[in-house]
């Protein structure tokens, strides 16, 4: 009896998950179709010249004669004997390591400030915004002005403090450093992010808090910081991403024929030097393999370190 | 049988006045040059010149003033290449890759004899054998001087005779201070190459030796390195990088300008730029020597890129431009030092003051003729500045000793030419 009761309802169940089936089925081709103009950039557009570059990576090209295939001589070149790149590496990694810390703690100092409730608010985070909207390329010409060793603004600043200031962008030991004041400037696009995040926490939090007695600074450290953790997170990553590929400020500043080009060259502008001045298509290719290798590393220590750090609230929850 | 006769002649006359129309359809060629917006009208007055002439050839003028190689090399590399390429120091970078034509069988053709246009100015532009353009524009590097700060001081105007010794003691004699601060300087260059590489040649040194080999670690060259870095930091007569960026500027030309200094070293368009500077006195002269004299010739030729569909009304237009008229717009417009021996021993050229405002010492171009270096433009033109460039910076900051410098740069430039 119960067999005979369940076999209609049997038929009817299958029927209606046939149905459900064939509109999950419906649903996935539309993701493909939505999706595919992404997909086929993705295979067209990068995939394609990324697998056509890693092959030339390992040829002799100069862009008009036929590509001559030469093995590893060209990665065997960047590591053994090439000084200009050793310098490329260097330097870009003392740049980053300098910019992406003081990139997070100023974006947060900044962040924490514009999120108080003081008149005038709106006006101040436009203004730290701003700088970020200005194009790199007018920004260093007016850091030239800015860095000048004698009657710069930031030599005369630091004078009223007795202090004789370098010559900034001249001086080999000092020129990453105003390459990275340079790029604090810009320090606003990570500061919006933080600022939605902080906008984000619950004011219960801090209402309990402070039920319990909690400082300024607990709140700061205790609550606002590991709920911003994954924005810091997110900043992070980008941050290092992009400052391994920092390219317009120094293609800007070596055009100045007095600038150190040792010490300021970096990685992407010594692969365009290679491609576009030097017709070294191949071995431009086996750099940029190098540099992908690089943030590729970088990015999977950042996000494998990330358990440790950053804090997810539907993990808690869990 | 008429009707039929009259639309076949009907036809025929179609067919013929179709084939005339296309006859006459202006063959569209492209020119790129490069410099500045008065340099664009120079061309352009010249091309103008050459469409009265070849009225079936219709040119239209690229101008590219910024990153001209690059754009060129992407255009070419894109199937793009205009047909009428300025080509200058880089151009063998370009010919050894197949990219320009050689000139030889349409120079042959047309019955251009080279030495009577050109002296021995086209030699530059042949690689392996032939020859990739003909040479536009030319004019040594010369000197400039103030005649105002040569009088307060009391020394003779420089002359082609000139040796470093009497450089260097016109240099000091030119440097005014006032307590630490220098008001006045003797002399203003820094790390552009025509500069430091004309003082390596004057005193007996090279890049590269005659079999193309780098000679650049030699005492000459050190010795020469060393003066000119001496000038800077142990003479103290001309501006260091530091001196330069508090004045607000990386060239000595606008401090000559704003009368800050009293020798530079420049090319024929200067004239240009100082002609209308008030109260300004200056005259110009050839560039002095020590064991031997020694200067840069600013060039400029055109060629033709090999994708181009027309190299014969190419060349044809190519040869007009070289020729006296179109040549002498050059120096009509105070534009540059033409490359046409003719033009340049004409009276126009040699009195100067239709561009000048005033009479200079025009021989001073013709003087520098025998001075003028063979510049090592191989291929690899653009990278060797680049390797040279990055050590000199460090030397010219005085952050390292021309030793090492000569050294380094002997190292890389081995390494790169291998």
């Amino acid at each position: 009896m119960v067999t005979a009761q369940a076999n209609p309802n049997d038929t009817a169940l299958s029927g209606r998950r046939s149905r459900r089936l064939s509109a999950r089925r419906r649903e996935s081709i539309w993701f493909y179709v939505i999706i595919s103009p992404w997909l086929i950039g993705l295979l067209l557009l990068l995939a394609g010249p990324m697998v056509y570059s890693l092959y030339l990576s390992f040829t002799d090209w100069n862009l008009f004669n036929p590509p001559e295939w030469v093995g590893f001589e060209n990665y065997i070149r960047l590591f053994t004997r090439d000084r200009t790149f050793g310098n490329a590496i260097g330097n870009t990694f003392i740049y980053t390591f300098l910019y992406v810390p003081l990139n997070i703690i100023f974006s947060l100092a900044i962040a924490y400030l514009l999120n108080k409730r003081l008149p005038g608010m709106r006006f101040f985070r436009t203004v730290i915004y701003l700088p970020y909207v200005v194009p790199v390329v007018a920004t260093t010409m007016v850091f030239r002005w800015v860095f000048a060793p004698d009657n710069g603004l930031l030599n005369g600043f630091l004078a009223i403090f007795g202090v004789d200031g370098p010559a900034w962008l001249l001086n080999p030991n000092w020129v990453k450093l105003a390459l990275v004041i340079m790029s604090l400037w810009g320090v606003g696009s990570s500061v919006v992010f933080l600022l939605a995040g902080m906008q984000g926490i619950p004011s219960e939090l801090y209402e309990a808090a402070a039920i319990d007695g909690a400082s300024e600074r607990h709140h700061f450290f205790k609550i606002t910081l590991p709920m911003l953790s994954p924005v810091i997170f997110f900043n992070m990553i980008m941050s290092i991403i992009a400052s391994l590929q920092t390219f317009t400020q120094v293609y800007i500043l070596s055009a100045d024929p007095n600038t150190p080009n040792n010490a300021i060259v970096m990685i992407i502008p010594y692969l365009f030097d290679n491609a576009f001045r030097f017709n070294k298509m191949g071995y431009a290719s086996a750099i940029a393999w190098v540099l992908f290798v690089i943030v590729f590393v970088f990015t999977l220590v950042v996000i494998r370190s990330s358990s440790a750090w950053v804090f997810y609230e539907n993990e808690m929850k869990r | 049988m008429r009707v039929r006769m009259i639309s076949l002649f009907a036809i025929s006359l179609f067919l013929l006045s179709v084939s005339v129309a296309v006859a006459q359809e202006p063959v569209v060629l492209r020119m790129s040059v490069w410099g500045s917006l008065s340099d664009q009208e120079a061309y352009q007055a010249r091309l103008d010149l050459a469409a009265e002439q070849f009225p079936d050839i219709d040119v239209e003028l690229l101008y590219t003033p910024d990153d001209y190689d690059q754009r060129i090399q992407t255009m070419m590399a894109g199937g793009d290449a205009p047909d009428i390429v300025q080509m200058a120091e880089a151009i063998h970078g370009f010919s050894s890759r197949g990219q320009l034509l050689a000139l030889d069988d349409l120079i042959s053709a047309s019955g251009l004899d080279m030495a009577a246009r050109f002296g021995t100015n086209h030699l530059q532009y042949q690689y392996e054998g032939s020859q990739y353009a003909l040479p536009d524009r030319g004019g040594a590097m010369i000197v400039y001087y103030n005649t105002d700060m040569f009088d307060a001081a009391g020394i003779d105007y420089p002359t082609a005779d000139w040796t470093w010794e009497d450089f260097l003691t016109a240099a000091q004699a030119l440097t005014l201070r006032d307590g630490d601060t220098v008001t006045q300087y003797g002399f203003a260059a820094g790390g552009w190459w025509p500069w430091w590489m004309s003082f390596i040649y004057q005193n007996g040194g090279a890049v590269l030796d005659e079999t193309g080999a780098p000679a650049f670690n030699t005492p000459e060259t050190a010795e020469a390195l060393q003066l000119y870095n001496d000038l800077v930091y142990t003479y103290g007569v001309a501006p260091s990088p530091e001196d330069y960026a508090n004045l607000g500027t990386n060239s000595p030309d606008p401090l000559f300008a704003q009368g800050k200094v009293a020798i530079i070293m420049t090319g024929f368009w200067n004239i240009a730029s100082l002609r209308d500077v008030p109260d300004l006195n200056w005259d110009i002269a050839p560039v002095w020597g020590n064991v031997e004299r020694g200067t840069v010739s600013f060039g400029s030729g055109l060629a033709i890129s090999s994708g181009s569909a027309h190299p014969e009304e190419a060349f044809q237009i190519i040869n007009f431009l070289t020729d006296e008229a179109a040549q002498t717009v050059i120096v009509e417009r105070g534009q540059d030092a033409p490359a046409n021996v003719a033009v340049l021993s004409s009276d126009l050229f040699l009195g100067g003051e239709t561009f000048a405002n005033r009479d200079i010492y025009m021989e001073a171009f013709a003087e520098s003729a025998d001075a003028i270096i063979a510049l090592p433009l191989i291929p690899q033109w653009n990278e060797m500045q680049s390797v040279m460039s990055a050590t000199l910076d460090e030397l010219f900051l005085n952050a390292i000793d021309t030793q090492t410098a000569v050294e380094q740069i002997q190292a890389d430039l081995e390494d790169l030419l291998q």
